[in-house]
């Protein structure tokens, strides 16, 4: 029974594909399906380990949230691949056809024990997501894609070559098994290293970040939201399965971890100050984000209960993420403008659009009502034992704070225009909303339990 | 006897490397890259057939058939049809690159010295040869000579994978490999049939 | 025979057959690009020539104008008693240089003619400089080449280069070897002025060794061409007989071995002519500014056979 609950992730998203490219009446309907199935069965896979798949806390999370966002991207390509108008690069059934092969190799990679499969999976949605963020047929775009595929695939090298090392130093690709295992702390950093710079350019780090912007900033809001709110999370599981086994072996793994992850919040949040761009914006504040859950998984050697707070962290980012460019692709059919100058008075153009981006520019900068206060606060609390660390920390988080939300102050109050909006395009960004205040909710009910 | 004729194809490999970082004409570079994948292909064939493994054997057909020939040939159809490429590229710092690619290899020689206690000495050749396609990916500003790095540095991570460790999935990796660099030249083939020559240039930070 | 008297035979060998070897280089190209082109011993009637006419001294010429010429004729007559032209072992000067040594010998030789030539005339002048902005970019490739050998073989002795190579095919074979090979091929092409680097006759443009000899005459001019044809002599055959096919010299100092000796060199040395007629006439003279290029890459073969050496560790067995 499991494991056919098990292999529906994998295959009810290839069938819909299929189905998309064979009988393109039907694709919308399909991919909905498939994505709903999707939802079920990783939800009820929570906890099952065989000798392929190995579905712990942090990849059962990032399973859900990866079927969850696939499920309100279909529903918003619904919308958004009519309301753009101009010419497309792709056909709109592949379109969503390759929607579901991105979440299905998402799936693959997070869901699989072997690392050789695990970077499969992660190479397997660069090749589908470089062909989705070339919707919109511009210069622009296929030139982000061409930086992105670049950059994500020289990354993708350097990340291959450390679990060639892994297998030579640990005699096994298989991650769990590898736990147990102790080898020469010298040859563990190697890895280590080689997997932060690798798996690190996918999770948009701070030295090799530099596609993340472009990519985020230019592919259709569906496909942005996949992007930063699944598949960077997915990217940073994929490190966090080579991070484990090291770590052990050598602390100072955990350091150059929370190094790298301090960088880049630092770095993000002082690029999100000058931004122009909405959605240049919002990939800054992914990046900055991911910097902060590259530091708890750092933190967790020395405070595991750092390790909830970044699913915590992950968890309430991907929906108020993907709420933030489901909204602000309502602002660009709308108004017709990506330029955050140009764009005022959004309560009065649509409640519910501006409403939603408040509410979810909050959320995700981690003002306190939110889950994602207490997951930076506990995070915060873990680092407490590197006092300048603390400090970049608080600096950076309170920077990206006044600076993200600044921004969206300044588009949603004041003077708007009224245009013809549409419910499909409210209703979207709005049930993301609803999800993470209802985990807000929960979490700050039972708080002790997660303590 | 086959481990010295497989040396002396990694260092012909090592070779063509440098060719392509010295070479400022797209044509010869893009053939550069194919004979490198032959004579990649040529080592895993020999490994291949000593040690009696099927999927190098595979893997040695896909690389000839995709690296070799295939993507090559599409390349340089692109070049004769539109005759964009027919012209060097704008810059050209060959002593420059030579020098760095130089400096890049004995490092990476020194690096890969202090690792080799654990990891094994024959890691060397694949490993400068994968920094030397970082090389050319970096220095380089236009999409085919990117692309030519990118196959270099497949070459070097398949190349990794037969000589470091007995990879178990380098079939499948380098499928995938493949598949994406396909992706790629599709990407440019599409880019330039509407947008002309594909330089960095238009998104800067 | 007397080792003395091998002495003596080498450098005779190199003196007399140096301008055959120059005539048919010259009519093999003639062939190759149907021509019927001049005798092979046309050299010699232009030396014949040269030595007959009037002696000409420019009136801002010092004397080491006067000297430059015969001093490097000098180093040319000495070199072949040091290296293995025709016989293996060495010869009772030869103990006293190894490679360096005799890369200092060229070195001299080169240098004078430099200084002499450095402010006579506009033409001489340019010539000079060239020679030396190259003759500088050229000199790491060689220094990287002769610690390859001294690598290989633990000594900078070319005697023992050469014994050690004919000895062991392995290290013939060896990747560090024929990298070396290359590098040292592309700076005999640098150092013999051959069509990559330098196109035949007086073309202002390109002319580098030929620009230095341009205000000389009469004996002086016979002088530095013979030098030149000799450099080149002594160039291939130590680029034969010391890195690229060391079999073939005499064993022996009796009279058959040594004529066998001169036999195979002059065999090997047409081999190696076809080679540089193969390379004369299917490559283009490079622009001036991209011999750097040129050089860097001979360099770059150097330093990788060096590479290559380190990361195998020497042979592959």
């Amino acid at each position: 029974m499991y494991n056919t609950l098990l292999i529906i992730p994998l295959i009810a998203p290839i069938v819909a594909a299929v189905i998309c490219v064979v009988i393109p009446k039907l694709k919308e309907f399909v991919s909905l399906i498939s994505a709903i199935l999707c939802i079920f069965a990783s939800v009820k896979i929570i906890g099952l380990k065989s000798s392929w798949f190995y579905i712990d806390v942090f990849s059962s999370l990032v399973l859900i949230l990866i079927q969850s966002i696939y499920f309100l991207s279909v529903l918003y390509s619904i919308y958004y691949v009519r309301a753009i108008g101009h010419e497309l690069f792709l056909r709109r059934r592949y379109h969503y056809a390759l929607i579901n092969l991105f979440a299905m190799s998402m799936s693959f990679s997070t869901m699989c024990r072997n690392l050789g499969l695990v970077w499969v999976g992660l190479e397997a949605t660069t090749i589908v997501s470089a062909l989705l963020i070339v919707l919109e047929k511009n210069k622009t775009s296929i030139e982000a894609a061409w930086r992105y595929i670049i950059i994500a695939s020289s990354g993708l090298g350097i990340s291959l070559f450390s679990i060639i090392l892994f297998n030579k130093i640990f005699n096994t690709l298989d991650w769990v098994n590898a736990l147990s295992y102790s080898v020469n702390s010298k040859a563990a950093i190697i890895v280590a290293a080689l997997a932060l710079v690798g798996f690190g350019t996918k999770v948009g780090l701070f030295p090799v970040h530099t596609w993340l912007p472009d990519a985020h900033g230019t592919a259709p809001p569906s496909v942005s939201a996949m992007l930063s709110s699944t598949l960077l999370p997915v990217a940073l599981l994929a490190y966090y399965k080579v991070f484990a086994p090291t770590v052990v072996n050598c602390v100072n793994i955990a350091y150059l971890t929370c190094f790298f992850g301090a960088m880049t919040v630092l770095v993000a949040a002082i690029l999100t100050v000058p931004q122009k761009m909405i959605k240049r914006l919002f990939a800054y504040s992914s990046m900055d984000v991911m910097g902060i859950a590259t530091v708890g998984i750092g933190l967790s050697y020395f405070t595991p209960v750092a390790l909830k707070a970044v699913l915590l962290l992950l968890l309430i980012h991907a929906f108020s993420k993907s709420s933030l460019f489901f909204a602000s692709g309502n602002v660009i059919t709308y108004l017709r403008t990506h330029e955050i100058s140009k764009i005022t008075g959004l309560i009065e153009t649509s409640k519910i659009t501006g409403l939603s981006m408040i509410l979810s520019s909050l959320a995700v900068t981690g003002a306190p009502p939110f889950a994602s206060f207490i997951a930076e606060l506990i995070i915060i609390a873990a680092s407490l034992r590197f006092p300048v660390l603390t400090a970049v920390l608080v600096t950076a988080i309170l920077i990206s704070f006044l600076s993200i939300n600044y921004h969206v102050t300044k588009m949603c109050f004041g003077k708007g225009e009224k245009v013809k909006t549409s419910i499909l395009a409210e209703f979207v960004p709005a049930i993301s909303c609803v999800v993470y205040i209802a985990v807000s909710v929960l979490i700050l009910l039972y708080l002790e339990g997660l303590i | 006897m086959i481990v010295s004729i497989v040396h002396f194809l990694g260092v012909l490999i090592l070779l063509t490397a440098f060719e392509i970082l010295a070479q400022s004409y797209i044509r010869p570079m893009i053939n550069t890259v194919a004979l490198q994948s032959i004579l990649l292909a040529i080592i895993m064939i020999l490994i291949g057939l000593s040690e009696k493994r099927v999927d190098l054997l595979i893997l040695s057909v896909l690389t000839i058939a995709i690296r070799g020939v295939a993507i090559p040939e599409v390349l340089k159809k692109d070049i004769r049809k539109r005759g964009i490429w027919i012209y060097r590229e704008v810059e050209t710092r060959v002593p420059a690159l030579v020098i760095i690619g130089l400096i890049i290899s004995i490092a990476g020689y020194v690096i890969y010295k202090e690792l080799s206690v654990f990891i094994g000495r024959n890691g060397d050749l694949p490993f400068i040869l994968f920094l030397l396609g970082f090389l050319v990916i970096i220095a380089k500003k236009n999409a085919l000579t990117q692309m030519v790095g990118y196959i270099i540095e497949e070459n070097a991570l398949l190349y990794a994978g037969i000589i470091i460790s007995h990879m178990p999935l380098i079939l499948e990796a380098g499928v995938f490999l493949d598949l994406l660099a396909l992706v790629l030249a599709g990407v440019i083939l599409a880019a330039e049939k509407d947008y002309g020559v594909l330089e960095l240039e238009e998104l800067v930070g | 025979m007397n080792l003395q008297v091998v002495n003596i035979i080498q450098v005779l060998v190199v003196a007399t057959l140096s301008p055959l070897m120059a005539g048919i280089l010259k009519k093999v190209e003639a062939i190759v690009e149907s021509r019927k082109g001049v005798s092979i011993f046309q050299p010699y009637y232009d030396l014949a020539k040269f030595f007959r006419k009037e002696l000409v001294i420019p009136t801002n010429a010092g004397v080491v104008y006067v000297l430059a010429p015969i001093v490097s004729f000098t180093c040319y007559l000495i070199l072949p008693m040091v290296l293995p032209i025709v016989y293996y072992n060495p010869c009772p000067y030869a103990p006293m240089v190894d490679f360096l040594g005799g890369a200092f010998i060229f070195g001299l030789a080169s240098f004078i003619s430099i200084i002499a030539t450095a402010d006579v005339n506009y033409y001489t002048a340019i010539g000079a400089s060239r020679a030396v902005t190259f003759g500088s970019f050229a000199e790491p490739t060689l220094i990287m080449v002769f610690f390859g050998v001294a690598l290989i073989t633990g000594t900078n002795n070319p005697f023992i280069t050469n014994h050690v190579l004919a000895r062991n095919i392995q290290w013939i074979l060896s990747p560090t070897h024929l990298l070396m090979i290359a590098a040292f091929f592309m700076l005999l092409l640098f150092d013999t002025g051959k069509i990559p680097i330098e196109s035949e006759g007086l073309m202002e443009f390109g002319m580098i060794d030929e620009g230095k000899t341009m205000e000389y005459s009469g004996l002086l001019y016979a002088l530095s061409k013979w030098g030149s044809y000799m450099k080149s002599f002594i160039l291939m055959s130590v680029f034969l007989n010391v890195f690229a096919f060391p079999w073939g010299l005499a064993t022996n100092t009796s009279m058959q071995s040594i004529i066998f000796g001169i036999a195979t060199l002059i065999v090997k040395m047409i081999c190696l002519i076809l080679g540089f007629v193969f390379v004369e006439e299917t490559f283009a003279k490079l622009r001036l500014f991209k011999l750097i290029d040129y050089l860097t890459i001979s360099f770059l073969l150097a330093i990788l056979s060096i590479i290559s050496f380190f990361i195998f560790g020497g042979v592959a067995y």
